[in-house]
């Protein structure tokens, strides 16, 4: 199932991609705000599909994390196997944004 | 905006009301033990060996999920188990709701004798009790914990 939203993913245009990640994340919200456990969020079915997506994701998580700092760490960390937060900083979702957002952009990611 | 009523059947119009805008810097968790600025969880990223760089969760609590682990995340900030979640002078109490051996929320008394609730990702609310928000997404109340008394304001905050 993973792989052929993986196959998927790298097959998809851009534009596609980005209107499915969108879908995705909207849904996401939508059934997880009143959830405060980070488990329920990456376990959504929704939030899987985006991590499935693989590397073509970062730049859309990055892009979606600078608008609003939110629960994307999980995703982050399952798609590069990275965690560039430092370990003052967990907990608090603003940092751990800008730490994400900060790696991004020394990796060379566009968004 | 209204709260699902199939997730909170116990929550009507006149028993809570908002208290503030949505802010995911911090969950329920965090807010019951007096904190607003920090997501307190105790999920680990899948194959992390350092749980230490994803959320904040007290150093000597289990990293999971089930009410005896939160009862020693509140612990470790001065709160103990007690009996009910009765107003007592001066004592802002925490009730835990749990499914199963699962926690679900937490929530926070007030001097005032009614409860604030940090909802998921959205809203506080004040509620005029634990048991408003009880249902399908929170369950029911599990456990209570209070400070000690002499530290019925100070204990959580400064931990």
């Amino acid at each position: 199932m993973a792989s052929d939203i993986t196959t998927q993913a790298a097959a998809e245009s851009a534009e596609d991609l980005a209107k499915r990640f969108a879908e995705l994340a909207a849904r996401w919200r939508r059934d997880t705000l009143y959830s405060s456990r980070v488990k329920d969020m990456t376990d959504h079915p929704g939030y899987r599909e985006i991590v499935a997506m693989g590397e073509r994701a970062v730049p859309l998580i990055l892009a979606d994390l600078e608008k609003e700092a939110d629960h994307w760490f999980v995703a982050l960390y399952r798609i590069t196997g990275l965690n560039p937060i430092p370990k003052e900083d967990a907990g608090k979702i603003k940092k751990m944004a800008a730490a994400w957002i900060a790696w991004g952009r020394e990796q060379g990611y566009r968004w | 905006m209204p709260f699902p009523s199939m997730d909170f059947p116990n929550l009507r119009s006149g028993n809570y009301e908002e208290k503030s805008l949505a802010d995911k810097r911090y969950n329920c968790i965090a807010w019951a033990a007096g904190r607003n600025d920090t997501w307190w969880d105790p999920a680990v990223s899948e194959d992390s060996d350092d749980p230490e760089v994803d959320h904040y969760w007290p150093a000597n609590a289990p990293r999971d999920y089930k009410v005896t682990s939160l009862v020693v995340a509140y612990e470790s900030v001065g709160f103990a188990i007690c009996a009910d979640g009765s107003l007592e002078d001066g004592v802002e109490k925490i009730a835990i709701y749990a499914d199963g051996p699962e926690y679900m929320h937490a929530a926070r008394q007030l001097e005032n004798g009614k409860w604030t609730s940090k909802m998921g990702l959205g809203v506080d609310i004040e509620h005029d009790a634990p048991q408003n928000v009880t249902g399908p997404r929170y369950r029911q109340v599990a456990v209570y914990m209070k400070p000690p008394r002499a530290k019925a304001s100070t204990a959580a905050i400064s931990g």
